[in-house]
């Protein structure tokens, strides 16, 4: 063949030294063959880590484990920051602990709220309900912009002070949160999946640990029902109770279930639909 | 620090050099094994398998090649072993020669962003995508080609150019 190789080229030049990037626990197992010893970027001993861990409530552990578990999902690569940060933060923590401790008083009564607006939404009939429903939206979109930025939150870590003081909402926000965390620690929600077909992502589908009861409602933004399944390896492809394919935008699902112990555990979360 | 002493370094058995050799090549090895590999999982356990062979194999290099291309040999190799063992990658194919013409030169497909371009890839059926992540992106002679995966020339040099069809269709569809 003559003519010049149009496509060889292009993917030649474009992939040649093309990147991407890598999961830092994947050097962890390579190095462990390989017989380097592991590297440790911080310089902390581990009498420190310990005395550090037990100086911070179990309440702070939790908000914190909770923030930062976001964080090692997204980048892996920040672990070893993550540990730098403790001993900044440390200081800060003992002061926050105390605040969160008298807010803590306030805990039940925002739980009981959204509790609340979760039943309430079960029959979406009336008007009351509905501006619940938009309290909800309201709620876990600000919920997904905390998670989403990263970077905010380690000004918060450091400054868990003025996060006390100025970030109210955030505060209102997240606290609900720990308390569901504390009843099923296992159950997830997605709140983004793409049914079209390329093999990724394409079901929506929850992991929980045992349960004897569970009901899943998928609701779209005119409070719609557009799906609900009773089994908690329910999967769901995208198409409405109608058979349609739902077209892209952002929804809504509400997940309860009951665990062995007969805890009631409910739980919602905004879905991006995208193709 | 450049290649010869990070090298050496490793050859020391210096951790830290390790993990910035790593750190150095990993991404454009990863980008490889994403390309011969049918998802990321698979993908990131040869990348490990990979390197710990360059790892262990790093007395051997003699200095007188390039670093990243002996790297990205293993690499692709451990890909390809890896393939073979499931026997159905390759190659159903009828040996006759084909020829396609590419009709235009024009250069839409010049804008397409790198990361189309994996994912084009990655979407090709198997037999298709290992011939042409060799012979065009490796850049393997088709005899090399056809004596590391046991097939005939032609075949390799068939497959290819049907690989490269495919492709040209799918980047005209877009």
């Amino acid at each position: 063949m003559i003519e010049k190789d149009y496509i060889k080229e292009l993917f030649q030049d474009k992939l040649t030294s093309h990147e991407v990037p890598v999961r830092a626990d994947l050097w962890t197992s390579v190095s462990s063959s390989v017989g380097g010893s592991s590297v440790v970027a911080s310089s902390m001993s581990i009498a420190t880590k310990l005395m550090i861990a037990a100086s911070v409530s179990a309440v702070a552990l939790v908000t914190f484990y909770l923030i930062n578990n976001e964080n090692l999902e997204q980048s892996p690569i920040k672990k070893e920051n993550l540990q730098e940060q403790r001993i900044i933060t440390v200081d800060s923590l003992k002061i926050e602990k105390e605040e969160v401790k008298k807010e803590e008083k306030l805990l039940p009564k925002q739980a009981e709220q959204r509790v609340d607006c979760a039943y309430d939404f079960s029959t979406p009939e009336n008007e009351s309900d509905l501006n619940s429903e938009f309290q909800q939206s309201n709620k876990s979109d600000i919920n997904k912009e905390i998670i989403t930025e990263k970077g905010s939150q380690k000004i918060d870590q450091q400054n868990p002070i003025i996060r006390n003081n100025t970030a109210s909402t955030s505060e209102i926000v997240a606290k609900p949160e720990i308390i569901t965390k504390e009843q099923e620690s296992t159950v997830l929600l997605p709140n983004i999946f793409t049914p079209n077909g390329d093999g990724k992502n394409d079901f929506l589908s929850i992991k929980i640990g045992e349960v004897t009861e569970f009901s899943v409602v998928i609701l779209n933004q005119a409070n719609k029902v557009i799906f609900t399944s009773n089994d908690p390896n329910f999967s769901w492809d995208g198409q409405s109770l109608q058979g349609e394919l739902s077209p892209a935008g952002t929804y809504v699902y509400y997940i309860s279930a009951k665990d062995l112990n007969g805890k009631l555990l409910t739980k919602y979360s905004n879905l991006t639909i995208s193709y | 620090m450049d290649d010869t002493s990070l090298v050496n370094e490793c050859l020391k058995g210096n951790s830290r050099a390790q993990k910035a050799f790593f750190d150095k090549f990993a991404p454009k090895m990863l980008s490889v094994c994403l390309r011969y590999m049918k998802n990321t999982e698979k993908a990131e356990d040869a990348l490990q398998d990979g390197f710990i062979k360059v790892f262990t194999n790093l007395l051997n290099f003699n200095n007188s090649g390039v670093l990243e291309g002996w790297i990205r040999r293993i690499i692709v190799n451990t890909c390809l072993d890896e393939l073979k063992k499931n026997k159905k990658l390759l190659l159903n194919v009828s040996v006759e020669e084909v020829e396609y013409k590419l009709e235009s030169n024009d250069f839409v497909q010049e804008q397409m962003m790198a990361d189309d371009l994996m994912k084009l890839i990655q979407d090709m059926p198997a037999g298709y995508r290992v011939i042409f992540n060799m012979f065009a992106i490796e850049g393997y002679a088709h005899q090399e080609i056809a004596i590391q995966l046991g097939i005939s020339e032609s075949t390799s040099k068939s497959q290819y150019l049907r690989a490269r069809a495919y492709l040209k269709n799918r980047i005209d569809k877009r």
